[in-house]
């Protein structure tokens, strides 16, 4: 498939006093993608959409939008003149407007064909009938969905969303994630949604932009971040919580020691080699370990088996989150669908498929 | 005489309220939004009428505006009733921006981004978004401003043109020559119409207009 890139990002850096929000950022976008930025608070995914938008100017690199230069050090194209729409956390919607004025703000057409567009807007958004609503009379999820038609209403390429369910309850958040995404995968529009939310950004993405100190981390699929994370600090973002920082390669053939006497295997695919003696950071997901309660007779290949004491039991709804201790002194968890008396010896096996493995450079 | 002091008040404070409001909500704005080097200069500059005491000022505006110099450019202000309006608006500058910027500094600044976003000039911004969200503040600020310029005695004793009284001066020359009860009734008299101008003026602006689609 022949992609059309409509953002380009060169080497971009915006810097306040002596802290990097964005560091040597370079990554493409393609026309109707989704692309989820995922990071931390403070990780410079809001500086990146501000400097995307042009209300804020880089320090460094450029920033093209179909193929037009529209921010470097010398160069800054008014945010109205790019194409781009924008969603703030807070929605900024203006309390003296009503609906129809806020999808309306922007529009130049004349009143017929502009009442047609808005609620043609208003009936995609299911916001038929609020139209004469002050956003002080609408729900959470009403405010959002104003913010959207808003930003939809000038038909942009490219729409900025600045975590825009981050004020919304749990349930809203689930109904709104395929609504949105159908929505914008409908419109054609090219998308990119900041999100702290790890399952959030899975769900909606196409590709994910993984931002850490405005320093890009990795960019894939869901799929291949999930299966293969770049860095130790992505698999831990992702769900791999568990860690060990001090294992070393037994042999060649990815075994690592967890303990005095106990080693794990890790065979996820790796882009490096791992020789004998090697130290290791190893990572794993709660959910990837299975916790047997009496030692097993035999165990499938490719899986690690060790013996592990439980700490502690805590009901999360679906399962119990078991925490684990191995000895000498690695604590992990596990889910597992009973609760398991703290004091008690069981058998964690994993799948060594499912083991993340970074090399620690000691310097 | 009081109908001619009491109009000529109305007419210097009006136009000081008016005027200053216009540069109150500049600078206001500057301070808020703009990315301007000389922020912290300006807001001291604005500053300065409040800390230095009304005669002083009056003085200060004699020796400005009563220079040689100034005559060829029609600027020789000193005597005539425009010297009024100056020191007016110079003195109410510093409440009309406090009061202005308190408002504007709760005003989330994506409010104005999201409508730059949609296309809109930086005019358009100011009258759709700003001045309505700050509609309150700026009533506020023209009717104190009109209210402070209406009864300021120092400044208006030592700049006011011959034969041209304003209401506090009038009032306190009728103090002056013993004239109690014209004096307590002029104040009585100008405190009401003033109070009514600035509560009808409020209920006015608090009006809100609702449109149905």
């Amino acid at each position: 498939m022949n992609r059309k890139v409509i953002i380009q990002i060169s080497h971009l850096s915006k810097q306040y006093d002596a802290h990097f929000a964005i560091n040597d950022l370079s990554f493409d976008v393609y026309e109707g993608e989704f692309i989820s930025i995922l990071g931390p608070s403070g990780g410079g995914k809001s500086t990146l959409l501000q400097l995307i938008a042009g209300l804020a100017k880089p320090d460094a690199g450029e920033i093209r939008i179909q193929e037009r230069l529209v921010s470097s050090l010398n160069t800054m194209l008014p945010p109205e003149q790019r194409g781009v729409s924008m969603v703030f956390q807070n929605y900024a919607l203006w309390p003296h407007m009503n609906v129809y004025e806020h999808v309306a703000f922007g529009l130049k057409l004349p009143r017929v064909q502009r009442d047609q567009h808005v609620h043609s807007l208003l009936e995609l958004l299911e916001l038929q009938g609020l139209a004469n609503r002050l956003p002080s009379e609408l729900s959470g999820g009403q405010q959002q969905r104003v913010a959207i038609a808003r930003a939809l209403a000038t038909a942009p390429r490219i729409i900025l969303l600045d975590e825009p369910m981050s004020n919304l309850d749990g349930y809203l958040r689930l109904q709104m994630r395929s609504q949105l995404k159908a929505m914008f995968k409908k419109l054609g529009t090219t998308v990119l949604y900041v999100t702290h939310d790890s399952e959030e950004a899975l769900a909606m993405a196409d590709r994910l932009l993984i931002i850490k100190d405005g320093h890009l981390e990795q960019i894939d699929t869901p799929l291949a971040c999930y299966a293969a994370p770049a860095s130790a600090w992505v698999a831990g973002l992702l769900g791999a919580i568990n860690r060990t920082t001090a294992s070393i390669a037994v042999n060649n053939s990815r075994e690592f020691n967890v303990g005095y006497d106990q080693t794990l295997r890790a065979l996820n695919p790796l882009p490096y080699s791992i020789s004998q003696g090697q130290r290791v950071e190893l990572r794993s997901r709660p959910e990837d370990i299975t916790i047997l309660e009496k030692e097993p007779a035999s165990i499938p290949p490719n899986y690690s088996l060790n013996r592990a004491f439980v700490l502690h039991s805590g009901f999360e709804g679906k399962y119990w989150r078991v925490t684990l201790l191995s000895e000498p002194e690695v604590l992990y968890y596990a889910l597992h669908d009973n609760y398991l008396e703290p004091g008690i010896y069981v058998w964690a096996m994993s799948d060594s498929n499912k083991i993340f493995v970074y090399p620690i450079n000691e310097k | 005489m009081f109908i001619d002091s009491l109009l000529r008040s109305i007419k210097i404070a009006s136009t000081a309220a008016l005027v200053g409001l216009i540069l109150g909500l500049t600078i206001a704005y500057v301070l808020a939004f703009a990315k301007f080097r000389f922020k912290h200069f300006l807001e001291a500059v604005s500053l300065v009428s409040l800390a230095v005491p009304g005669v002083v000022l009056g003085i200060g505006y004699i020796f400005m505006w009563n220079q040689k110099w100034l005559e060829p450019f029609g600027l020789l202000l000193y005597g005539k009733p425009s010297i009024l309006i100056i020191a007016a608006i110079a003195g109410t500058l510093p409440i009309i921006t406090r009061i202005i910027s308190g408002t504007i500094a709760t005003i989330p600044h994506t409010m104005l981004d999201v409508a730059q976003l949609q296309g809109v000039s930086l005019a358009g911004r100011i009258v759709s978004i700003l001045l309505p969200l700050c509609k309150s503040a700026l009533v506020t600020a023209a009717l104190s401003a009109f209210g402070a310029s209406m009864f300021d005695l120092a400044v208006n004793s030592i700049l006011y043109p011959p034969g041209q009284l304003t209401l506090p001066v009038m009032i306190n020359k009728a103090f002056e020559d013993l004239r109690f009860g014209y004096a307590a009734a002029a104040t009585m008299l100008g405190g009401i119409i003033v109070t009514t101008v600035i509560v009808v003026i409020s209920k006015l602006m608090s009006i809100k207009v609702r449109h149905e689609y």
